[in-house]
């Protein structure tokens, strides 16, 4: 039996992601697309070739097992109860909730409702983030020193409205919007951090630079971490490289399957690619996503471990936001004698 | 005219001269910017502020009279295709004159005498050439829309650079860039003249045509007024890696002029040094194994023997960065040789005297906050 599923949320993300890999699912049917501009949704028909049911209003949502959310963050909590109170089974984009508040009201009715709630953290289904994790334990690194993640990448994602830029609706820049991808996998290798301290660039609109210092108590020993994330350039060699006293492992940006260790084999520096399987092969990470959606709702596990560190990175990022400092711009200042909003 | 209280529109507003000039007019005065956005995901340096965006085109004439029917002041600084720059500023400075807008200032560019800053074209009232580069003559024809706009009415003031630079520079980041991938050379050992504009002096310059009346229906040039070479200016970003970086060079001398077309023979052995006809080679097996007999006699050549050979075949010599000793066969872009060959350093006495623009930032300083942001943003390391 097919998984009658709505989507909610017409916009980039649902064109490019996740209308694909529901298409090409057998155990989806898609049964609605929902958004107050109907015109993105007959765009959708259009492009695809379908021609599913448009809805403007979620109260005219038809019979339906489960939905994507797909809509700005800030509209995630009530739309999300709403369908979990209905026993709907929610696939939510990421960031789950704009507060940890929110998120946390979002598992309680999942679990009240009965229905499944996973978080779009596609990361997760990287390969490489189960892989880094093994190797973490098995110890072939030794003791863990330290931990430095850098995600510089010019931001291009055209998104169809200003909310991204708008703290009333988006809770945050980089690091809520894309930087929280590799919190929820920083989250995942080294559990949460016992202490963080973060700066960013921001004004009084959203954070495009961030830079973070957080402590982990993580196999057995005291590592410390630097996070930095930006939207507007880009550096070469994004990664998350881990520090150890016998070696040293990197996972790239964009690369899903591998894990790069490099060690010391008879007196020169040798680098060894650690993959889980031999192939070159693509991972779709929203396949992945939609074939996992299924097997929690078979299962029945309203909340997945995936949205309990979901519901973590949220709490490290609103953490950071907590402990906020401005970081000092001096390029930034300079020739504004009497800076009269700063 | 006072910049307090009035509404500037600033199109093309996600780009370098337009995120800047957004922080200033946000964080720096009581003026109500709005930036226009063609790509929202662009924006993200002015997403730092609460300044009003509006998502749209330049080519949007129902937008665009909306927008400039509430504006007193627009900055036009679009860039991107021919169209947009031409039939984008058109629409724009048309609108302009109609809703009267107190003062419009166009972001042209000195390439309008071609991206090669030639000793025949330093001072504002030499006439304007079209040499084929697309970008060079887009300019002129935008120029020379603004200059009918302004012949009917319209309060304009068109402003030229040529090399802005400082923080989030895409110079700068270019270069960076490239040295990692072992990819950067000078051209004619870097002896051109740079013209280089700081971006805060631009800015300065901005908002004095905006603030100052004389400056109505003027072209000026603008620059930061020091005779920089690209030497220097490359070697400035080079210093800030704390360790030697050594420039090769390009002979400017050995490609074919602005605007002429490349000869058989040129392109004969363009093809042979590129990719193509490596992969065309390896599908041969009897080439197959000749061409790795060859390629493998090459690749153990001494280091100043194979730069020769890619020389005569045409291809652009890279850059040897001693931290990275790999032997990329890169391509260099032969807008960049024409634009780095150049020798005329551009006269600013018109918008000095004009309306007495001095370049506040000079190189040193501008250098010192570049360096602070590129530190920051993590191209030191």
């Amino acid at each position: 039996m097919r998984i009658k599923t709505a989507v909610i949320g017409c916009g980039a993300i649902t064109r490019l992601s996740h209308l694909p890999s529901i298409l090409q699912n057998p155990r989806f049917e898609l049964v609605a697309l929902v958004d107050p501009d109907l015109d993105a949704g007959r765009r959708l028909n259009q492009v695809f070739g379908i021609s599913v049911p448009l809805k403007s209003d979620m109260r005219d949502l038809p019979l339906t097992d489960a939905a994507v959310v797909a809509v700005p963050p800030h509209l995630h909590h009530d739309l999300c109860t709403a369908l979990l109170g209905k026993g709907i089974h929610v696939l939510c984009e990421k960031p789950m909730a704009t507060n940890v508040g929110e998120g946390k009201g979002m598992v309680r009715a999942a679990q009240a409702g009965k229905a499944v709630l996973l978080v779009g953290m596609q990361k997760q289904y990287c390969p490489n983030t189960l892989l880094l994790k093994e190797i973490l334990k098995d110890g072939m690194l030794g003791k863990i020193k330290a931990v430095k993640l850098i995600s510089a990448v010019k931001s291009q994602w055209d998104t169809a409205n200003l909310n991204r830029f708008n703290p009333d609706h988006s809770r945050g820049g980089v690091l809520f919007e894309s930087g929280i991808h590799w919190i929820y996998r920083v989250v995942y290798w080294f559990g949460y951090p016992k202490r963080i301290h973060y700066a960013d660039d921001r004004f009084d609109g959203v954070e495009v630079n961030a830079l973070i210092d957080a402590t982990f108590d993580a196999y057995e020993q005291e590592i410390s971490g630097s996070i930095y994330f930006s939207w507007d350039h880009k550096l070469h060699g994004n990664k998350i490289t881990i520090f150890g006293e016998n070696g040293v492992a990197e996972v790239l940006e964009d690369d899903n399957s591998s894990v790069y260790v490099t060690r010391e084999i008879h007196g020169g520096k040798k680098i060894m690619e650690i993959r889980d399987h031999p192939g070159k092969e693509k991972v779709d990470l929203f396949e992945l996503q939609m074939d996992r959606f299924a097997e929690c709702i078979e299962e029945r596990n309203p909340v997945p471990e995936t949205t309990v560190v979901a519901l973590d990175a949220l709490r490290f990022v609103e953490e950071c936001y907590l402990h906020r400092v401005p970081v000092r711009q001096p390029w930034v200042y300079h020739g504004i004698d009497q800076g009269r909003r700063i | 005219m006072d910049l307090s209280g009035r509404k500037i529109l600033i199109t093309g507003a996600s780009g370098f001269v337009g995120s800047r000039i957004c922080e200033r007019l946000y964080l720096g005065s009581d003026a109500k910017p709005t930036a226009l956005i063609r790509n929202i995901g662009k924006a993200s340096r002015i997403g730092r502020m609460r300044i009003p965006m509006v998502k749209g085109d330049v080519l949007d004439p129902a937008l665009m009279d909306r927008l400039i029917g509430d504006a007193e002041i627009v900055i036009h600084l679009v860039a991107g295709s021919r169209q947009s720059i031409v039939d984008g500023t058109r629409l724009v400075a048309r609108l302009c004159r109609k809703h009267k807008v107190a003062r419009f200032v166009h972001m042209s560019s000195a390439a309008v005498y071609g991206i090669q800053a030639n000793e025949d074209h330093t001072t504002e009232d030499a006439p304007l050439r079209k040499t084929g580069n697309p970008y060079s003559d887009a300019k002129i024809e935008a120029e020379i829309v603004v200059r009918k706009e302004t012949e009917k009415g319209l309060s304009s003031v068109v402003l030229r650079p040529r090399i802005i630079w400082g923080p989030y520079s895409s110079w700068v980041q270019s270069f960076y860039h490239q040295v990692t991938d072992n990819a950067f050379c000078l051209v004619d050992d870097g002896k051109g003249a740079c013209n280089t504009i700081f971006i805060d002096n631009l800015v300065d310059a901005t908002l004095l045509s905006i603030a100052n009346d004389k400056a109505v229906g003027n072209v000026f040039f603008v620059t930061d007024d020091e005779k920089i070479s690209w030497r220097e200016f490359y070697g400035r970003w080079a210093s800030f890696l704390g360790q030697e970086v050594r420039f090769l060079s390009v002979d400017s001398s050995r490609y074919s002029a602005p605007g002429g077309k490349p000869g058989l023979l040129r392109e004969t052995k363009a093809f042979l040094a590129s990719p193509a006809w490596k992969t065309l080679l390896m599908e041969a097996p009897v080439v197959n194994r000749l061409s790795r007999e060859v390629f493998g006699f090459l690749s153990r050549l001494p280091e100043e023997r194979k730069i020769s050979i890619k020389d005569w075949l045409g291809v652009d010599r890279p850059e040897k960065n001693l931290r990275y000793p790999k032997d990329p066969l890169v391509t260099l872009d032969p807008a960049r040789i024409q634009r780095e060959s150049g020798r005329g350093y551009t006269n600013i006495e018109k918008i000095k005297t004009r309306i007495g623009y001095r370049p506040r930032v000079d190189f040193r300083t501008g250098s010192e906050l570049t360096r602070e942001w590129l530190a920051f943003a993590g191209f030191l390391g």
